[in-house]
């Protein structure tokens, strides 16, 4: 039964890799230069070209989606990472202990929250808040671009930062509070402010576990799919020029094209789908293996062994 | 005979959890430049007792404290927290070193309390090694990390660092019950030089140690500071010792 | 600052001069911190309330009993598929977390171990979207099983694995040593120490475990897009019918801007809402009174 993870994996990677092959062929290395995607003319009689079959000018490139979710997570970790320290601070210095229970229980309903439900809120709530309330105030304090619409990077990356924030706080938390009790002591002990015992003690040691968390949140924002979908205003074929632009993400194209590239016959569309779901997997790979070789084993979604 | 109030003075405390009493009506003088011990068993609240001394009892908010801890003859709580801390030193059971350099480690508490040059601090780093005996262990391993120390070095590390910020009373707490009887004797000597300078308050349940060492002992059972000849006492074992030392004072 | 506060007879002169500053910045600090830590407790607040009012307003009775396609009709077969879909996904998630787990914490190597432990942590990393693609070529196209509750629930379920695999390995480790080598000494064999003594035993935490994967099951999307796709009305066989749920209501429902789409939207968001809150306290429950 142990085995059933890495066969699945396995049978996984083959399959990606497989049916990502007649797309390598067609794009080839245009795929990571590119930020035009046309799904192509499906209904005219497909070109062939490099021995495979595509729909008649279709094009494939990755870089809106992928610069999309670089922006999208960049801006959620610019927000969750100073959010989840000073939350993780409080909660270790100054939050009385009758009171860490509740807010460790809060934490975890946050994070069961579905994302959908927070991409539900998005849409009703934040985007016309940003839209009437935030984004006109930020173009008087100097922002420059265009204002759209309330959805895009800004929405994107704020529900993504919420839906980050508790992984963050929990891995760093739970990092602060097992630094030895000796430690903080002796710093109290030698006339310590309670913010200099976290400087020194709880910031200062726990550095690794800072990274590693942020790491672990930096994976979750990259292939969250349903939130930014309904929120990043999925725009294509366009790079963004301002905070104020519509986005797309590599996870959110992958989940609204689809269905479209089912009636290409070539299947050059879904080719080209499985190829960016295969970068895709690997860079959130990449991140989440990395967080989690730091933090260690463990935390899944940052909390359960509490 | 007149005595004169100490530097400390404890009246009628009592510290309490929800469910036990650990300190109970102590009464308590610690005289200037003098090793001033507590002795008593495991468990008998010699720990908290001198926590209350610096406020480190504050940590735990479970404890509940009435009464009186004078210093100075001002109740401790009408100092700053940090200042009193800095004023009372505390060297812990175990030896609590930073992860950090040995230089580190001695110069942290002074880089907390005041801005100071380079050289200022070299020279209380130096000052403060030296008075806790280590400095020509380590005069050429400054930079190395303070966790390569052996128990006992850590040890007067840690007393170097409580130091390094001026303290005019020095607490211990057990400072020798994990180190092997060589670093203990080490410490021990350092103890007594230090009493010229400083107000020592030692902690500890060995008696030998007690009676090597200190100018003064009371004995704290139960919570409870207890006269030397109440006999259920002293029928314990472990206190077998004490009445003679006591015997030995009071000629 | 008083007399006593200067220290009598040593030189000392400026040490108490960093003072202010320093409880300022620690005053500063907890201000900051308290602000953050009301505002975002504030925001979840807000979205609970939010989800809890807009829902509440506009539930009914007919919303949760009668069968519905996301424009018209209710959510009794979303409700119904979202279940289903979560029961599927644990008959695959239960049996490979459980007694995998126990392989991997009774009687793996270090090498062994280590690696089959490295497949769980990728399983983790993936994307949701990607394991839905992956559910879709391999279990809907590749092997026939077309959109069903049998391949929407095993996407799902390769989803849950990590969660109940980790925390029942985590049970099974914090049995002690002594418990297991009573038994041997008993004569007990492995078979029978891993049945009679050790899954009875963890059985508490893999519940906790198996409860925390429902939850997270329960509110995903990404995974049943397109291997579940939906159902306007009751998934009744494993195979040959696409199955409704709860979340895809959500996210559909909410695009067709009609008030009663909309208002099918926020029902599904509490119901979803509600029943994973409560899984998560029951499953914290458990986890205490264990």
């Amino acid at each position: 039964m142990a085995l059933v993870p890495m066969a699945i994996m396995l049978i996984l990677f083959s399959f990606l890799i497989y049916k990502a092959i007649p797309s390598m062929r067609y794009t080839g290395f245009s795929f990571f230069t590119s930020y035009l995607w046309y799904p192509g003319n499906v209904y005219a009689n497909p070109i062939s070209f490099h021995g495979v079959m595509a729909p008649y000018r279709s094009s494939f490139g990755l870089l809106s989606f992928f610069v999309g979710t670089l922006i999208t997570t960049g801006f959620a970790i610019l927000i969750a990472f100073p959010v989840s320290i000073f939350l993780s601070l409080t909660i270790n210095l100054y939050t009385p202990d009758r009171l860490k229970r509740p807010f460790s229980v809060l934490v975890e309903l946050f994070a069961g929250i579905p994302s959908v439900v927070y991409g539900l809120w998005g849409v009703i709530v934040l985007e016309p808040v940003l839209l009437h309330n935030i984004m006109p105030w930020m173009k008087y304090v100097g922002f420059q671009g265009q204002i759209i619409s309330g959805a895009g990077i800004m929405a994107a990356g704020l529900i993504l930062s919420i839906m980050i924030i508790p992984i963050v706080t929990a891995v760093i938390s739970e990092s602060m509070h097992s630094q030895p009790r000796e430690l903080k002591e002796g710093v109290y002990a030698l006339g310590g402010t309670k913010w200099e015992v976290g400087k020194h003690v709880l910031l200062g040691n726990t550095r690794k576990q800072i990274v590693g968390g942020t790491l672990l949140g930096t994976g979750r924002a990259l292939g969250e799919t349903m939130a930014v979908l309904m929120v990043s205003g999925s725009i294509v074929n366009v790079l963004p020029t301002s905070i104020f632009s519509l986005t797309n993400t590599m996870s959110a194209q992958i989940a609204a094209a689809l269905d479209s590239a089912f009636i290409d016959g070539t299947g050059m569309n879904l080719s080209a789908l499985v190829e960016l779901g295969l970068v895709l997997v690997l860079i959130s790979l990449i991140v989440n293996l990395a967080g989690r070789a730091i933090v260690g084993r463990g935390a899944l979604r940052g909390f359960e062994n509490d | 005979m007149i005595r004169m109030p100490g530097i400390i003075e404890v009246r009628d405390l009592n510290v309490a959890t929800d469910r036990q009493q650990i300190l109970s009506n102590v009464h308590l003088t610690i005289k200037e430049n003098a090793v001033n011990t507590i002795v008593g068993p495991s468990g008998s609240g010699k720990s908290t007792l001198i926590r209350t001394f610096n406020r480190l009892t504050e940590l735990y908010p479970k404890l509940r404290q009435n009464g009186q801890v004078l210093f100075h003859g001002k109740d401790v709580r009408d100092y700053r927290v940090i200042s009193l801390r800095r004023r009372i030193g505390l060297v812990f059971q175990k030896p609590n070193p930073f992860p950090a350099s040995i230089y580190d480690n001695v110069a942290f508490g002074p880089k907390l309390h005041m801005k100071l040059t380079r050289t200022k601090l070299d020279e209380i780093v130096h000052d403060s090694l030296v008075s806790a005996g280590l400095y020509d262990e380590v005069k050429h391993l400054l930079d190395k990390s303070a966790l390569e120390l052996s128990g006992g070095q850590q040890q007067r590390l840690c007393i170097a660092r409580a130091l390094a910020v001026q303290p005019e009373v020095l607490m211990m707490d057990e400072p020798t019950s994990s180190l092997d009887p060589i670093a203990k004797g080490k410490i021990e000597d350092l103890m007594m030089e230090l009493r010229n300078q400083y107000t020592v308050v030692l902690v500890t349940h060995d008696m030998g140690q007690a009676n090597r060492v200190s100018d003064s002992i009371d004995l704290l059972y139960n919570g409870r500071i207890v006269d030397y000849d109440k006999a259920e006492v002293m029928k314990m074992p472990e206190f077998e010792q004490a009445k003679h030392f006591v015997m030995k004072l009071a000629k | 600052m008083t007399e006593a506060d200067f220290p009598a007879g040593r030189d000392l002169a400026g040490y108490e001069s960093k003072y202010d500053r320093r409880v300022i910045s620690d005053m500063i600090v907890r201000i900051i911190g308290y602000v953050i830590l009301a505002f975002m407790s504030g925001l979840l607040l807000a979205i609970v309330g939010f989800v809890a009012l807009k829902g509440l307003g506009v539930m009914t009775v007919k919303m949760l009993t009668t069968v519905g396609n996301t424009q018209t009709g209710g959510l009794a077969n979303a409700i119904a598929g979202t279940w289903e879909l979560v029961l599927t996904g644990l008959l695959l998630a239960v049996p490979v977390g459980m007694f995998g787990a126990l392989y991997l914490s009774e009687y793996s190597s270090r090498v062994s171990g280590g690696v089959l432990r490295l497949f769980v942590d990728v399983l983790t990393s993936i994307p949701s979207i990607v394991l839905g693609l992956f559910g879709y070529l391999v279990l809907v196209i590749q092997l026939g099983l077309g959109y069903s509750l049998i391949a929407g629930g095993v996407t799902l379920g390769v989803m849950m694995i990590p969660y109940v695999l980790r925390i029942s390995e985590i049970s099974y480790s914090n049995i002690p040593r002594q418990t297991r080598e009573a038994a041997y000494a008993l004569g007990a064999d492995n078979f029978q120490i891993s049945f009679r003594l050790l899954i009875p035993q963890a059985r508490a935490g893999i519940l906790t475990g198996v409860l925390l994967a429902v939850s997270i099951a329960a509110g995903e999307t990404a995974q049943l897009l397109y291997t579940a796709l939906f159902n306007n009305g009751y998934t009744t066989s494993f195979l040959g019918q696409p199955v409704a749920y709860l979340t895809y209501v959500v996210y559909y429902s909410l695009q067709q801007n009609t008030v009663y789409a909309r208002s099918m939207a926020y029902s599904a968001a509490l119901v979803l809402v509600t029943s994973i809150f409560s899984i998560l306290l029951v499953s914290k429950y458990i986890s205490r009174i264990r």
